[in-house]
């Protein structure tokens, strides 16, 4: 017996299954990153006056990370509009484009990081890079998560398009509002640990 | 249906435009002196601007059904909640350091 609501919308909600599916996980990771954000807010104001730490990252660093990011954002919705319109040769390029641009981000991250390290600046050391190892390494994990699942679709995954199109555009969707979720969340994140 | 979609590919372009103009005031407005609370305050609305944007456009919240509103009605009022929540008990915190 097969799975209603696949690919069709359920008539009562408006949505397929995966769609549905992956809004209330999305709820959940609000809930996730508000509670860290929360934190921040609340050891920052609690801080003693002139003791937060301010100015510790390099900004040049963190805009390249944000544009990446928003670039990825653009490519991600690039290859769901070409499946839709029945490129999948575009829409697997544009795939290719977002996970490469992952790959930039976790680089920089990655460089960063060791940056950081090589300083002595361990989440130990002060609340600030306590927040912004916690902060940042989830955020990072997310983009991991991400790639894992772009990287299946762009290869053995897409063989789906050939059984069933429209459920592999669905599949691209969900994991694309996955993707410009994870973008979101470091839109706040670059101004809150870079700038501020 | 082909139409449709090329002209959300066009608008995808133009809201990525918005995105990179967004994070370069965000960067070019750090470094005006405002006060820390008006440099956190001006920050948190570009950022929100944005994040609306994608939320809007990439994700399509525009066009989605009832329910995904529901779902994100009820995830912003227990967000909020939870910020109001700790802001409110700080007061009963003394200094973290």
């Amino acid at each position: 017996m097969d799975i209603p609501y696949t690919v069709k919308p359920r008539p009562d909600t408006g949505l397929y299954n995966a769609k549905i599916g992956i809004w209330l996980f999305l709820a959940s990771e609000v809930m996730l990153f508000g509670a860290l954000f929360s934190s921040y807010i609340m050891l920052r104001a609690g801080a003693e006056p002139g003791t937060w730490l301010t100015n510790q990252l390099q900004v040049p660093l963190g805009f390249i990370n944000t544009v990446v990011l928003i670039a990825s954002s653009v490519t991600v919705v690039y290859a769901w509009a070409n499946l839709k319109m029945g490129n999948i040769a575009r829409a697997r390029f544009f795939l290719l484009v977002t996970i490469a641009c992952g790959l930039v981000f976790l680089l920089i991250k990655s460089y960063e990081y060791y940056h950081k390290f090589s300083h002595h600046h361990y989440p130990s050391t002060d609340p600030y890079w306590a927040l912004y190892f916690t902060l940042t390494g989830l955020h990072a994990f997310h983009v991991i998560c991400g790639m894992v699942v772009f990287v299946y679709f762009w290869g053995p995954g897409a063989s789906m398009w050939k059984t069933d199109p429209e459920r592999y555009t669905n599949r691209i969707e969900v994991v694309g509002l996955f993707w410009h979720f994870v973008d979101l969340v470091w839109i706040f994140l670059f101004p809150l640990l870079y700038l501020l | 249906m082909s139409e449709d979609i090329q002209k959300q590919v066009q608008k995808y372009l133009l809201v990525f435009y918005a995105l990179l103009a967004g994070t370069v005031l965000t960067v070019a407005v750090s470094y005006v002196d405002l006060g820390q609370t008006g440099n956190i305050f001006v920050a948190f609305i570009i950022a929100s601007v944005k994040a609306s944007l994608v939320v809007l456009f990439f994700m399509h919240l525009i066009h989605e059904k009832r329910t995904v509103y529901m779902i994100m009605a009820v995830t912003v009022f227990f967000c909020l909640g939870m910020f109001l929540i700790t802001m409110v008990s700080m007061a009963d915190v003394p200094n973290i350091r």
